[in-house]
């Protein structure tokens, strides 16, 4: 007889980089056990919420069948001495497999003979072997952070444990809890689920999607069917997505406008603002941003008016709040933001922002009068104002809009040229000789500053971002206009470290342009070839 | 509901569930948590359970009043359940239901978001609550105070009253929040909110500020000598005050503000291990 078995554990909020792996992790540690204990299923299925991460497995027996296992030991003459004691290795063997001396056999195995044992395993029910694991599943899974309470420790409070194996709920215990024969909405209300299979049924029944992907396809759709009604596009966020994905039970997206006046405000503030503040999808129509925002609310709600009106309410304010940032930093002389970065400390070698800049004004008038004599001047204005937008408030407020502030700020005070070349040289996106030269060498001092303090990024931890840092050094030199020797540059920009520094970086740019040729499909030989050099 | 009626109803809910009815401090702080309430009650194993209004300080939040939501100073309701209960979740969605929020008529999100206070060597695991994409509460499992793991687990909840009154109210601007039936928040609050804009942003003594900073340090190292870690907390509390003027006149360099942190977390951690050996009381 077989039957299915559903194991939920009902979590406070797991956070979306916790729950993306965790149905996974859960599901692997039970076919780990299955496949210990030697227990059968057809097939198996993780589910995922915010809330519960369970698994589903079908046709598991009832009973786990007796089982007889010959083993062989030692040889004969290695497992006995003289007067028939055993020896150590035979002792070894009996204690390894929890067998008793009288419990061995002799036989002959192609013309030697060796100590056998036989391991019985009786059969047991299902439920009582999984009884007796379940301690040791649950701490076999390994997450990347925990929180401790009540001398229990998981990624987030565990507050409910349902476990049915076909129709019978097993009363097993973990995490202080006794089993229930329900499981929770978000907001307490018990659901009964009558067997295992029907699990998934009756989740959808109660508006809970416990499968991630069915999530995500939901919501895509429904920003297609929004769109169409709309004539607008919807910015399909990739990491947004994941995140509203994982952070919802039952998602559905609706769009709703915003005051056109914040349009004055420059469009990748208000993108910014909407994604990382509100967790809302900008939306654009043919002329660039449009006034609306896409909301995917977590429920069925009756009152849906109301609650995106609310919603509207938190985006709005949340603008005057950006707008009164973008009003302190704009109203303000470029030469007060240029002190400002006095105040910014510099990891390593450079003691503040200000410092740093001055430094890369200095190489770049160097390399500016091998590369391009002419366009000194261009150089040296790019070299001035790469990062002195670090130092304003809508940059302390948004990280990633350094590049895009500093862009819109020259242009209010008319330095059209320039803000175009800064932008370029920060964000990447419109290289010019001016801007790839100065951008190279502002990265270059970046790293240097690192890397001697020895600080050094590894295979597995980058937290300074130097890896992408380097990337960007490869793709400017690629993509520059004209022809750069990168010799010449590391001359110079390093001419204040120790030559083994310089080695380094030279070292860690090689092997990120490896990477990058990989990455663009370049033959490996090729590669190979290219990075002898 | 006017704010004085929020207040009300979560202190009897708090109340009913076995709350003490504490008092906010009367020393300037950044958070509820500096409440010697909350802080100071976190390291032994007795049962504490504690509700109460604090006034929060954050200069860099001022906005001359001329902002619909931030503030310099806003009200926070705290709540401390020490150990936390199993049920935290949903007494906590209980208490919201008390002052009027129906949380099935609402999308409320619990959004990770961990909380740290390196001054006070302390942080959780947990949540920030929207509700309808506004920020309401603070849901925090301490997991660590004084640099110490914690032995009980308790739960804090920080409710922002305003945002709540501006949510239950419809109302866009903060100032227009009804405090009472006679008053509006604007009229009690505004013209704090202009003055002391200007006074952080504008007049207040910096160069004073970084020595008023040491003469409490100085005062804090000479009381904790003296056995004294209660008056020894009241001065962290002044020395975290001024470091929040300080920066939110952008006075400090990263390194700076980097060791200014920690002379503060050094201190907190050395009352924090009178509170955790037992001898807070010993005068």
């Amino acid at each position: 007889m077989k039957s299915n078995f559903l194991f939920e554990l009902w979590v406070e909020d797991l956070p979306p980089t916790i729950q993306k792996f965790a149905g996974e992790k859960l599901k692997t540690a039970f076919v780990k056990f299955f496949e210990n204990n030697e227990i059968t299923y057809a097939s198996s299925e993780h589910f995922s919420t915010p809330r519960r991460i369970a698994v589903f497995f079908k046709d598991i027996p009832r009973v786990i069948p007796k089982k007889v296992t010959k083993i062989r030991g030692p040889s004969e003459k290695n497992a006995f001495k003289e007067g028939g004691l055993p020896t150590q290795a035979l002792l070894g063997f009996l204690k390894k497999h929890n067998a008793d001396l009288k419990d061995v056999r002799v036989e002959e195995v192609k013309g030697n003979r060796y100590v056998f044992v036989e391991i019985v395993k009786k059969a047991k029910k299902f439920e009582e072997v999984f009884k007796q694991y379940l301690p040791q599943i649950l701490k076999n899974i390994k997450f990347n952070e925990s929180m401790r309470w009540d001398g229990n420790c998981f990624p987030r409070p565990v507050r409910n444990i349902l476990c049915i194996f076909g129709k019978k709920f097993l009363k097993v215990s973990c995490f202080g809890l006794q089993p229930k024969k329900t499981t929770l909405t978000s907001t307490g209300d018990k659901i009964k689920i009558e067997n295992a299979s029907g699990y998934e049924k009756t989740l959808l029944r109660n508006k809970i999607i416990p499968v991630p992907e069915k999530r995500k396809e939901r919501i895509l759709s429904e920003f297609d069917i929004e769109e169409k009604k709309k004539k607008v596009k919807i910015e399909r966020d990739n990491f947004l997505l994941e995140y509203t994905v994982y952070s919802t039970e039952y998602p559905q997206v609706f769009l709703k406008e915003f005051d056109e006046k914040f349009l004055e405000i420059p469009s990748e503030i208000l993108v910014e603002t909407l994604k990382n503040h509100q967790k809302c999808f900008p939306v654009y129509n043919r002329n660039g941003l449009a006034p609306f925002f896409a909301v995917v609310v977590d429920g069925d709600f009756k009152n849906i008016n109301e609650i995106l009106e609310n919603y509207k309410n938190c985006v709005e304010a949340r603008f005057e709040d950006a707008k009164f940032f973008w009003g302190e930093d704009v109203s303000k002389l470029l030469e007060e933001h240029l002190k400002n970065m006095e105040k910014i400390f510099c990891f390593g070698i450079f003691k503040n922002l200000k410092n740093k800049t001055e430094r890369v004004l200095e190489d770049c008038r160097f390399l500016s009068q091998i590369y391009m004599p002419m366009r000194k001047q261009q150089i040296m204005d790019v070299a001035k104002y790469i990062d002195f937008d670090i130092a304003t408030k809508i940059v302390y407020e948004f990280p990633n809009l350094h590049g895009i502030a500093g862009f819109y700020i020259l242009k209010k005070h008319g330095f059209n040229k320039i803000a175009d070349d800064v932008r370029g040289a920060v964000c990447l996106d419109r290289i010019t000789e001016a801007s790839a030269l100065a951008g190279i060498v502002h990265r270059l001092n970046t790293i240097k500053s690192f890397f001697n303090e020895k600080i050094r990024p590894t295979t597995s931890k980058d937290p300074y971002g130097l890896k992408k840092i380097c990337d960007e050094i490869v793709f400017l030199f690629i993509n520059a206009p004209i022809y750069f020797e990168f010799e010449k540059f590391l001359n110079r920009i390093f001419d204040d470290v120790g030559e083994d520094v310089k080695k380094d970086v030279y070292l860690f740019i090689k092997e990120r342009f490896k990477i990058f040729l990989e990455k663009e499909g370049i033959p490996c030989d090729i590669v190979e070839m290219v990075s002898k050099f | 509901m006017t704010l004085q009626e929020i207040i009300l109803k979560l202190s009897s809910f708090w109340v009913e569930n076995g709350c003490l009815l504490g008092l906010a401090y009367d020393v300037e702080k950044g958070a509820g948590t500096f409440n010697q309430f909350t802080f100071l009650k976190l390291f032994d194993d007795k049962p504490w359970r504690v509700a109460y209004v604090e006034p929060s300080r954050r200069p860099q939040d001022g906005r001359y009043a001329d902002n619909p939501f931030r503030l310099y100073k806003h009200i926070q309701f705290q709540v401390i359940l020490k150990p936390a209960p199993k049920d935290s979740r949903f007494l906590y969605l209980k208490s919201l239901k008390a002052i009027g929020i129906d949380v099935k008529k609402h999308d409320i999100r619990f959004l990770e978001d961990n909380w740290e206070s390196p001054s006070l060597g302390a942080w959780g695991r947990g949540w920030e609550v929207r509700c309808d994409g506004l920020e309401i509460t603070q849901f925090t499992y301490f997991q660590s105070a004084g640099g110490k793991e914690l032995s009980q687990i308790p739960v804090e909840l920080t409710y922002g009253l305003e945002r709540i009154a501006m949510f239950l109210n419809k109302k866009k601007n903060v100032f227009d929040v009804p405090w009472s039936e006679d008053f509006t928040y604007g009229e009690i609050r505004k013209a704090e909110e202009r003055q002391f804009s200007i006074y952080y942003f504008e007049k207040a003594d910096v160069e004073k500020m970084f020595d008023l900073f040491y003469f409490w340090k100085k005062e804090a190292e000479n009381l904790i000598s003296e056995k004294l870690p209660l008056p020894a907390y009241d001065c962290l509390l002044k020395m975290s005050h001024y470091f929040n003027v300080i920066d939110a006149r952008g006075g400090f360099d990263h390194a700076t503000r980097t060791s200014f942190v920690r002379i503060m977390q050094e201190l907190s951690s050395k009352i924090s291990s009178f509170f955790i050996s037992g001898l807070e009381n010993d005068k």
